[in-house]
């Protein structure tokens, strides 16, 4: 089938659902409010503005994409094209684009309060501290995710982190531009753009070679540091010049895809069970949440969207569009990186592989992901093969589009990286909370600015150091997915015991998604984590214990969510 | 159509704008709340030497104040604001 026809079918069932789907759940699940969003009724001129749709649409669209929707669906091929197509697309209608918005809306109508805090309300105290011990691990998952791929594309496409490092340095500059200059906007963004594509031409020709464990080093050291900077100095101008990146890659993959009418060059389907997670056979389900997260859905998601955009939304009417339509648009950046590789990943792996590959569907499920890593892993297949369209379509030399795809994902990534410290110190202050009077060395000492940043890190970084992607990248996926589903539980609890609407296109999915992830983790405890102990005895044992503590946390989780607290106050007004 | 469309698009980089400027938000916010609590950290028991400046100050930051008691009582639920920077 040709690659324009997919992402013609791809608009269509978003559009069609946007419509239909969505404006079923705002007029029928949602409804209206007699009382004023938050963002006029709370105005305070500093969190609380209402801002425009289309400007919150880029804040809140900006904030949810980065690097996992091309990473997931890149290793999701291994099931073939369709599988992995069909969940972004369903999924996102039906699990993820639902999830963000109601956790939107339930956060509009709770003054603007967090999908945790409003978890902590409509299902049980406890359910708010659990939420926050998921968010720490998919913190420290995160980092060990994102630095295990981008050490894979750093290692194999020395060119990035040349790139990658210029952006770094023109970031400072651009930071002194901006700031101590006090160049216009029009004059930065000009800047910027020729920094960016400076950096991305220069690093062709001075590549940067380094091992794999040297680049976890490097990494360790720059997410703790990189605290240490102010961020006007370099995460602002750095920021901002990926939001560019964003903006390009975007902008050029969709015209280059839509205009190449190529057929898919990979099977549709090859196996149930094809050999993904640590070579193992990893069935479809209930797997593919765990490969393919946030380009389906993912429960980052409903923090981003309880945390500012609620605060910011100045009509509830426009809550669709925010919540349900910008995780649409980043199915729609899922559904390119898959038709990218489709259409010109066999053209990347070499003239053997590609024969081996093609030669009939189940060879393709059994040896894509070993070709997949001798590319550089999901980064470095995505970014050729997102470079060879381009290149056919509009004609800009592949050798700088690969870098500028590479640099786009590992920016992101990079992005990741140095704010999880941010994150992760607010999250041990959240946990650490009850040990406050009882141990208040303790407490001090893990709360201490330094300590919480190295923590998360350290593990992430150890759990990265063995370059196992393929057993990384889920054990992420499970944390991201669960807390989607914590988010997803909430939103239902919210529908049922305060709106007192049908809850079922919330309960449904919720419930899908606990039996899905948690039988996934049960099959990862007891599959993946024996083959893993055999590699890397430490970081499976660490791996492992993070596993089971989330089962753990997940049953109580669905206990509270069946048997909630009789004396909880669920009402809106108490908020 | 046209100029309504590129109106729009205007707005949306905007929105991009506002999203890579949200770090620096941030840490202006948590300046202001240091230079509040060095003004008005004596309103709450905060021995503050320069309480004087503070009342001199008062009249100019009746704002601030009122944004610094809303802020107080949502203390408990500042995590999800943080995860705009991440980017996943």
């Amino acid at each position: 089938m040709s690659s324009t026809v997919l992402v013609i079918i791809g608009l269509v069932i978003y559009i069609v659902f946007y419509k239909t789907y969505g404006g079923f759940l705002k007029n029928s699940i949602v409804g209206s409010s007699d009382k004023e969003v938050p963002s006029k009724r709370l105005f305070d001129n500093v969190d609380y503005v209402p801002a425009n749709k289309y400007v919150l649409f880029g804040h809140h669209f900006a904030s949810i994409a980065g690097a996992a929707p091309i990473i997931g669906p890149a290793i999701a091929l291994a099931w073939g094209w369709l599988p992995a197509i069909l969940w972004v697309w369903f999924g996102n209608v039906f699990i993820g684009a639902v999830h963000d918005y109601l956790s939107l809306m339930s956060s509009v109508r709770y003054d603007g309060h967090s999908v945790q805090w409003v978890a902590g309300k409509v299902i049980k105290k406890r359910t708010s501290y659990i939420f926050a011990w998921f968010i720490l691990f998919v913190l420290i998952l995160v980092v060990a995710a994102f630095g295990a791929v981008l050490g894979g594309i750093f290692v194999h496409k020395p060119a990035v982190p040349t790139a990658y490092f210029l952006q770094i340095a023109f970031a400072l500059v651009l930071g002194y531009i901006m700031y101590k200059m006090k160049a216009n906007f029009g004059v930065s963004t000009i800047i910027a753009i020729i920094f960016l594509t400076t950096s991305i031409i220069a690093a062709v020709y001075f590549p940067f070679h380094a091992s794999y464990k040297t680049w976890m080093v490097v990494f360790l050291a720059y997410i703790i540091f990189a605290a240490a900077i102010p961020v006007n100095i370099l995460l602002q101008p750095r920021d901002y010049m990926n939001a560019w990146l964003l903006v390009f890659g975007l902008a050029i993959g969709g015209i280059a895809i839509i205009f190449s009418f190529k057929p898919m060059a990979i099977p549709a389907t090859t196996m149930f069970s094809a050999p993904i997670i640590a070579g193992q056979a990893t069935p479809f389900w209930p797997a593919i949440p765990l490969i393919i997260a946030c380009g389906s859905l993912s429960g980052f998601h409903a923090l981003v969207a309880s945390g500012t955009t609620s605060k910011q939304l100045s009509d509830e009417v426009e809550g669709l569009f925010i919540g349900y339509g910008s995780m649409l648009t980043e199915g729609f950046l899922s559904t390119l990186v898959i038709l990218s590789i489709g259409i010109a990943g066999m053209g990347i792996v070499g003239a053997d592989k590609a024969q081996t590959l093609t030669a009939n569907a189940a060879a393709f499920g059994n040896h894509y992901i070993p070709a997949m890593k001798a590319s550089g892993g999901p980064v470095g297949l995505f970014a050729k093969s997102y470079a060879t369209v381009v290149n056919s379509v509009l004609g800009i030399p592949a050798k700088f589009m690969v870098v500028l795809a590479a640099m786009w994902v590992a920016s992101f990534a990079m992005t990741t990286l140095d704010t999880t410290n941010r994150l992760a110190r607010y999250t041990f202050s959240e946990i650490l909370e009850p040990l406050k009077d009882s141990a208040k060395g303790v407490y001090d000492l893990f709360t201490n600015k330094w300590v919480a940043s190295f923590i998360p890190a350290a593990i992430g970084i150890g759990l990265a150091w063995t370059g196992e992607w393929k057993v990384i990248w889920p054990a992420f996926g499970a944390a991201n997915q669960m807390l989607a589903s914590i988010a997803l539980m909430t939103a239902s609890a919210w529908v049922m015991r305060v709106q007192k609407k049908p809850s079922w296109p919330v309960f449904i999915p919720a419930i899908f998604l606990w039996v899905t992830v948690t039988i996934a983790m049960i099959w990862y405890v007891v599959k993946i984590i024996p083959i893993f102990m055999a590699k890397s005895p430490v970081q499976a044992y660490v791996l492992g214990a993070m596993m089971i503590i989330m089962l753990i946390l997940n049953f109580i989780l669905v206990y509270d969510f069946a048997k909630p607290d009789k004396n909880q106050e669920f009402a809106e007004d108490n908020a | 159509m046209l100029d309504n469309f590129l109106e729009n698009l205007k707005a949306f980089v905007e929105g991009f704008k506002n999203q890579s400027t949200s770090a620096i938000e941030l840490q202006l916010h948590e300046m202001e709340n240091g230079f509040a609590l060095i003004c008005f950290g004596s309103l709450m028991g905060m021995p503050s030497p320069p309480s004087y400046l503070g009342m001199a100050l008062l009249p100019y930051l009746e704002h601030e104040i009122k944004v610094m008691i809303f802020k107080s009582e949502r203390l408990d639920d500042r995590l999800a604001e943080f995860f705009d920077l991440s980017d996943i």
